[in-house]
C-alpha cells in the first residue's frame, strides 16, 4: 500500500488511470451481477456499477490505496442498490400515474437464467435490503462474515443474524421449509444452523 | 425425521440451489459483459468526474420510445415546478378540456419548463423517409435522435460493437429495426433507427451524421419528413419543453386518468409521432391527428400548439380518447391562469401524496422558497420512507425495515449539486435518542445537524436530520450524539458512497432483540476467516 502511495505521490495523477482502469476492468463483471441480484434488472445493475466505479474513481486516492478497493466497490453498489430499489418503487408508482411506461428503462435483454434460478434471485430481492445484500455475497461470492461485515461496514454479529434470517426466508418463499421444521428453526435458530453446519 | 434435521436439509437444498443460481448469475453477467462493447472507460469517467450526478440510464434505441417517456414522466411528475403558480400573461394559450370521461375533474397541472429539465432530456429528432411514396411515412423510415451532453454507459446498449467513423457504437437489429447508436468526442448521442431499411443503410446515414452531413448519406429518394422536438416523437414523450400538463381523473388513480400535454409547436412537431410504426392517422378539430398506443397527438392550428392526450391504465378507449380531444377548447382570457393556480401541485417539490410530510426545509432563498425538502412518508408494505427534494429532483430511500430505528442511516440526495455552491443534500434517521449529527471531515470545521421528530406518521420513533454539505467533502466521520453530549454512534462516510447504515446496532432475531455480538452463528460463514481486516473504508 505504501508503495502504491508513494508512486502515485511521485508521478501524480498520471499512473491513476491505469491502475484505476484495471482495477475496474477487473471487477466489472462482478459488481453488476452483485447489482443485479439485488435490482433484477440488467439496466439499473449496469448503472449502479457503473456509478460505483465512478465513485471509485472520485476517491482513487484513497480508495486505490485500500487493501481491496472491490470490498469499497460493493459496499457502493449494495447502498445504490438498495436506494434503487425504494426510488424503482416510488418512480413505479409515479409513471402508472401518468401511464403506459411502467417499464421504461428495462429496455436492454435482462440477464437470461434458468427459471429455477431466476425464482431464487426474485427470491432475494423480496427480502429486506440488508438481508439481501448479505445473502447475495454469500452466494454470489462466496464471502465469509468478515468479509461480508466490512463490505457492508457492520458487526460480524448482524451480517450472522441477517444471513441466518435471510436464509430462512428463502427456504420458506422457495417451497423448502414446512410449517414444522420452520417453527423448530425459528425457535432455537442457534440448533438448526449448528445442525446445518454439521452437515456440511 | 426430526424438524431440525428437515430444516438441516431445506438449508442445504437452498444452498445447493444458491450456489447453482449464483454460478448461472456469474456466467450469464460474463457473457454479457463480453458481448458489450468495451467501456472507454478513461474517456467515460472523465466525462462524468466533472458532470452532475444525474441519473444515468443506458441509452437503447429499441426501447428509446418507452425509456425516454419513462425518464420524461418521471421529470414532470418530480423535477419540475412552477415557482409563481401562474402563466406569464405571453405565454400561449391552451386548450381546456369541456367534457371529461367518466365525470373525471382535473386532478393536477404543472407549468413545465425546459430549463428544469436535464440535458438528457433535451433531444431533437429528425425522421428521413421516401418522398417518392404517396405517404411517405408507410415507406422506410430513418429516425435520428441528437442529444447534447448526454453521457452514456456504454454497456447499457444492445446489440454488436460498431465503430462509425471512429466513433464507437452498437448496432442492434433484434427488434426488427436496425437501431445504431454512437458517442463522439463530445458526449453527444446521435442514433439512426431504420425501419424497413438495411444495416448497409443505415450505417451510411451514421457515416454523413457523424461527418456533418446526414442528408447526403441518405439513401437516394429520401428526404427529410419532419425535425423538431423529442418531445413530439415518443407518446407522452415530453423531453425537454416549455408547456403545460394537465391530469385529469377520479377520485383514486387506480380507475385510470386523462394526462394532457400541451406546448409550442407546429405541424411538422406534431406528425414526429408517426415515427413510431405503429401510429395511425386520425383527425382532430379537422387537423390531421395521430393515434398509437392509448396517445392522440395533433397541431392545434388556432393557438399554435401541439397537444398530446394520453389514457393512462386503459380505462378511456380509443373512440373516448377521440371524442374527449374533440371536445377540447381554447380556454377563454385567463382561465388557463386560474386553473393553473387552482390545481397547480402544493409547495416547490410538488404536492404530497397521502402518507406524507414535510419534516424539515431549508432556509427560503431570494424567491422565498426553500433550497430543499425532506419529506416523510409511510409506505405501507414497503415501510418508511425519506425524500429529499430539491431544484434537481428528489432521492428517496427507506429508513426502515430490518436494521430497526437502532442505527443511523445517512444518503446523499442524488440530484441536488445543482444547489448553489457546489452542496449535496444529505438526508437520514438516527436513533431515537440522538438529538445532534455531527459530520467531521479533515481540515474542515465540523457540520452540525440538528435532528427533527418525525410528526403524524403512526410508528415513525426515529429523529430525522438534513442538510448540505460541501459535495467535495471527502471522507469523513459522522457521530451521532445523545442530549448529555455522549456519542452514540460514529462511522466513516463519504458523499461518494452514497447511503450508509450504521454498525452499532441491536439485531432483531426471531422477534427478540439480541445484540449483535450474540447474533446466531451460521454455517459456512466462519468469522474467523475475515480476508479484509484492516480494510479501512472497504
Amino acid at each position: 500500500v505504501d508503495g502504491v502511495r508513494a508512486t502515485r505521490e511521485t508521478d501524480g495523477p498520471d499512473t491513476r488511470p491505469a491502475e484505476f482502469e484495471e482495477f475496474a476492468r477487473h471487477e466489472r463483471s462482478a459488481l453488476v451481477a452483485f447489482a443485479w441480484s439485488l435490482t433484477g434488472s440488467r439496466g439499473a445493475a449496469e448503472e449502479i456499477a457503473q456509478e460505483a466505479l465512478v465513485a471509485a474513481w472520485r476517491s482513487w486516492d484513497a480508495v486505490g490505496g485500500y487493501d481491496k478497493p472491490g470490498a469499497w466497490a460493493r459496499r457502493v453498489v449494495a447502498n445504490r442498490a438498495s436506494s434503487h430499489r425504494r426510488s424503482a418503487g416510488r418512480e413505479s408508482r409515479a409513471m402508472e400515474r401518468l401511464g403506459g411506461a411502467a417499464g421504461a428503462g428495462s429496455g436492454a435483454a435482462d440477464v437470461a437464467l434458468p427459471d429455477a434460478d431466476d425464482e431464487l434471485w426474485a427470491a432475494v430481492r423480496l427480502l429486506p435490503d440488508r438481508q439481501a445484500q448479505v445473502v447475495s455475497l454469500y452466494y454470489l461470492e462466496d464471502r465469509s462474515v468478515a468479509e461480508t461485515a466490512a463490505i457492508l461496514d457492520c458487526a460480524e454479529g448482524t451480517v450472522k443474524a441477517h444471513l441466518h434470517k435471510a436464509r430462512l426466508a428463502l427456504a420458506r418463499s422457495l417451497g423448502l421449509l414446512g410449517a414444522s421444521a420452520e417453527t423448530a428453526t425459528a425457535a432455537t435458530p442457534a440448533t438448526a444452523t449448528e445442525t446445518a453446519e454439521d452437515d456440511r | 425425521m426430526t424438524d431440525a434435521e428437515n430444516a438441516s436439509t431445506a438449508l442445504d437444498q437452498l444452498d445447493a440451489r444458491g450456489r447453482q443460481a449464483a454460478a448461472s448469475l456469474r456466467s450469464a453477467v460474463d457473457d454479457l459483459m463480453a458481448d458489450a462493447p468495451p467501456i472507454p472507460l478513461d474517456s467515460v469517467v472523465v466525462d462524468l468526474r466533472d458532470a452532475p450526478r444525474r441519473r444515468r440510464r443506458g441509452w437503447l434505441v429499441a426501447a428509446a420510445v418507452l425509456l425516454v417517456a419513462g425518464l420524461a414522466t418521471a421529470v414532470l411528475l418530480r423535477q419540475t415546478h412552477d415557482e409563481e403558480g401562474t402563466i406569464a400573461d405571453d405565454n400561449p394559450t391552451y386548450l381546456v378540456a369541456r367534457s371529461v370521461p367518466n365525470g373525471w375533474d382535473l386532478v393536477e397541472v404543472r407549468v413545465l419548463r425546459a430549463e428544469d429539465f436535464p440535458p438528457v432530456m433535451d433531444v431533437t429528432t429528425s425522421v428521413y423517409g421516401d418522398t417518392g411514396r404517396d405517404d411517405p411515412w408507410s415507406g422506410p423510415l430513418l429516425t435520428v435522435y441528437e442529444s447534447e451532453g448526454v453521457l452514456v454507459d456504454q454497456a447499457g446498449a444492445g446489440g454488436e460493437p460498431i465503430e462509425v467513423a471512429g466513433h464507437p457504437g452498437t448496432i442492434d437489429e433484434s427488434s426488427g429495426t436496425v437501431d445504431l447508436r454512437m458517442v463522439t468526442e463530445d458526449s453527444t448521442v446521435m442514433i439512426a433507427a431504420g425501419d424497413g431499411m438495411d444495416r448497409a443503410a443505415v450505417i451510411a446515414a451514421a457515416e454523413g451524421l457523424a461527418g456533418g452531413d446526414l442528408a447526403g448519406a441518405v439513401p437516394q429518394g429520401m428526404e427529410l419528413l419532419a425535425r423538431g422536438p423529442g418531445s413530439a416523437a415518443v407518446p407522452f414523450g415530453s423531453f425537454a419543453l416549455d408547456g403545460l400538463s394537465m391530469l385529469y381523473g377520479g377520485s383514486s388513480s387506480d380507475e385510470g386518468q386523462l394526462g394532457v400535454l400541451q406546448r409550442a409547436g407546429d405541424a411538422d412537431d406534431a406528425e414526429l409521432l408517426r415515427a413510431s410504426p405503429l401510429t395511425e392517422v386520425t383527425e382532430v378539430h379537422g387537423q390531421p391527428a395521430y393515434s398509437v398506443d392509448g396517445t392522440l397527438q395533433w397541431y392545434e392550428p388556432s393557438i399554435g400548439v401541439v397537444v398530446t392526450v394520453l389514457s393512462v391504465g386503459g380505462v378511456v378507449d380509443d373512440a373516448q380518447l377521440l371524442a374527449f380531444a374533440d371536445g377540447m377548447e381554447p380556454g377563454r382570457p385567463g382561465e388557463v391562469d386560474e386553473i393553473v393556480k387552482a390545481h397547480s401541485a402544493s409547495g416547490p417539490f410538488g404536492r404530497l401524496e397521502p402518507g406524507e410530510v414535510v419534516v424539515v426545509e431549508g432556509e427560503p432563498g431570494a424567491d422565498g422558497e426553500p433550497d430543499w425538502q425532506l419529506v416523510a412518508s409511510d409506505d405501507g408494505d414497503e415501510g418508511f420512507g425519506l425524500t429529499f427534494a430539491d431544484g434537481g429532483g428528489s432521492t428517496g430511500v427507506g429508513v426502515s425495515g430490518d436494521e430497526g430505528w437502532g442505527s443511523l442511516s445517512i444518503d446523499v440526495a442524488n440530484h441536488s449539486e445543482a444547489i448553489e455552491g457546489g452542496r449535496v443534500g444529505v438526508f437520514g434517521a438516527v436513533a431515537p435518542e440522538a438529538v445532534e449529527v455531527v459530520i467531521e471531515a479533515p481540515g474542515r470545521e465540523p457540520i452540525r445537524f440538528e435532528v427533527h421528530q418525525v410528526e403524524g406518521i403512526e410508528g415513525w420513533d426515529a429523529p430525522v436530520f438534513a442538510g448540505l454539505v460541501p459535495v467535495d467533502l471527502g471522507q469523513a466521520d459522522v457521530a451521532v450524539r445523545a442530549a448529555d453530549g455522549t456519542e452514540i454512534e460514529r462511522m466513516s462516510w463519504s458523499p461518494d458512497e452514497g447511503s450508509s447504515q450504521g454498525s452499532t446496532t441491536a439485531t432483531v432475531v426471531d422477534g427478540g432483540s439480541v445484540s449483535s455480538d450474540e447474533a446466531v452463528e451460521v454455517d459456512g460463514m466462519s468469522s474467523d476467516s475475515a480476508e479484509a481486516s484492516g480494510n479501512s473504508g472497504g
